[in-house]
């Protein structure tokens, strides 16, 4: 039984509330940090730079992350069906990580882009990420010349 | 500043293997800046020539080397600094809308950034790129940092964004230093240095390298017979050739 004085309420800038145990949350630097300097179990710890619907998302990661007795094949299915959302939300949730200070969570985040470059022929990539190719056709000529060889 | 300054500075030793040196800075439009540090450069040279006095050249030069190994990050960064900005602390504090004021020193490597197309035109400009609104330079650096020297050059055709984040030398120094991590850090600065100009990308261009992200399929060694001279020599190659795949 999980006694109340143990939970953590993150205020987002939206004004939504989540309650967090507090092993979970001191994890974080920057919470712990919070935490140690007042004790604040019973305030409310604001999240300016974060929005409800991207604090949803990390909470469900964190939450997973630091479940007891979850396999490994679980969790990695678990950060499959995660990182299943599109390029802008991947960027505010890796800007939420990056203002927790939460390394894990940025690396699987910029991990997930990588995946989604690496391999994929060029025109892929353009269409996937919706970038306008502006090279003009001698250019792009060069620039394939100069870069042939990481098509071997 | 945009001038042109002919610096021609020379040098006489007493040395009985050094007769002379030359040098010759030509510094053309380019700012105070560049200009000092080309002074310093001299200066640096003239203190060390005149401190080395008498000693062989030989032996003043084994002594370079050593002080270049222990500051490799800095000398490196001298021939690569047209990729990267100087510091010009004056400018980035005041001018707020040059984009060196948010890119510079974020994550302790400058990034050069990358004019839009059609960032001269007056009008507000708005990538159409989804992935350039919403990744910010520096992420998009990162995302490429981690990635393989492969996937840089496949990258590097996709857009001009692109194509000059790759161009910044850092991702090749590491792609170089992880491909040629037996000889050691400081011998692959002195490669560096002596055979690519400084140029980490051309020194992973050009330098034979093993690779490793593919299987050798095939091996086949044969002897060929060399060019006899004089009866004094008889030279046989034997070449072996890997057949690989990735």
């Amino acid at each position: 039984m999980m006694s109340l004085g143990k939970l953590i309420t993150l205020k987002t800038n939206d004004n939504e509330e989540f309650k967090l145990d507090k092993t979970v949350a001191v994890k974080l630097e920057i919470i712990k940090n919070i935490v140690q300097d007042v004790d604040c179990t019973s305030n409310v710890i604001p999240l300016p730079n974060i929005d409800g619907k991207t604090m949803t998302k990390v909470v469900k990661y964190w939450k997973k992350h630091s479940e007891e007795g979850v396999t490994e094949v679980q969790l990695k299915n678990f950060d499959q069906d995660f990182l299943k959302m599109s390029h802008s939300e991947l960027h505010d949730v890796h800007l939420a990580a990056k203002y927790l200070d939460d390394n894990q969570l940025k690396e699987v985040i910029i991990q997930e882009f990588l995946d989604r470059i690496k391999g994929k022929p060029i025109e892929e990539i353009r269409e996937v990420f919706g970038i306008v190719n502006d090279y003009t056709p001698e250019e792009e000529e060069e620039v394939r010349r100069e870069n042939a060889w990481a098509f071997e | 500043m945009t001038s042109e300054l002919v610096f021609t500075i020379w040098v006489f030793v007493n040395s009985n293997s050094l007769v002379g040196i030359f040098l010759g800075f030509w510094v053309m439009e380019r700012d105070v800046y560049d200009l000092r540090r080309s002074c310093i450069l001299v200066l640096h040279h003239i203190v060390y020539r005149f401190a080395f006095n008498g000693t062989d050249i030989e032996h003043g030069r084994q002594d370079y080397t050593v002080e270049l190994a222990v500051e490799l990050e800095t000398a490196a960064r001298l021939r690569a600094s047209q990729f990267i900005f100087p510091q010009r602390p004056w400018l980035e504090q005041t001018n707020v809308n040059s984009p060196a004021y948010f890119l510079s020193d974020l994550y302790g490597i400058n990034v050069r950034p990358v004019a839009p197309f059609g960032s001269a035109s007056s009008k507000q400009f708005v990538d159409p790129a989804l992935i350039h609104r919403v990744l910010p330079d520096e992420l998009l650096f990162e995302i490429l940092s981690k990635t393989t020297p492969y996937t840089l050059g496949r990258a590097a055709c996709v857009c001009r964004k692109w194509r000059y984040t790759i161009r910044n030398p850092v991702f090749w120094r590491n792609a170089c230093l992880k491909a040629w991590q037996v000889s050691g850090l400081v011998e692959n600065y002195k490669v560096l240095q002596l055979k690519y100009d400084g140029s980490w990308r051309k020194m992973w261009l050009l330098r034979p390298r093993i690779r490793t992200d593919g299987i050798y399929v095939s091996r086949n060694t044969y002897i060929r017979a060399g060019v006899a001279e004089w009866k004094i020599t008889n030279p046989v190659h034997l070449v072996c050739v890997f057949l690989f795949s990735t």
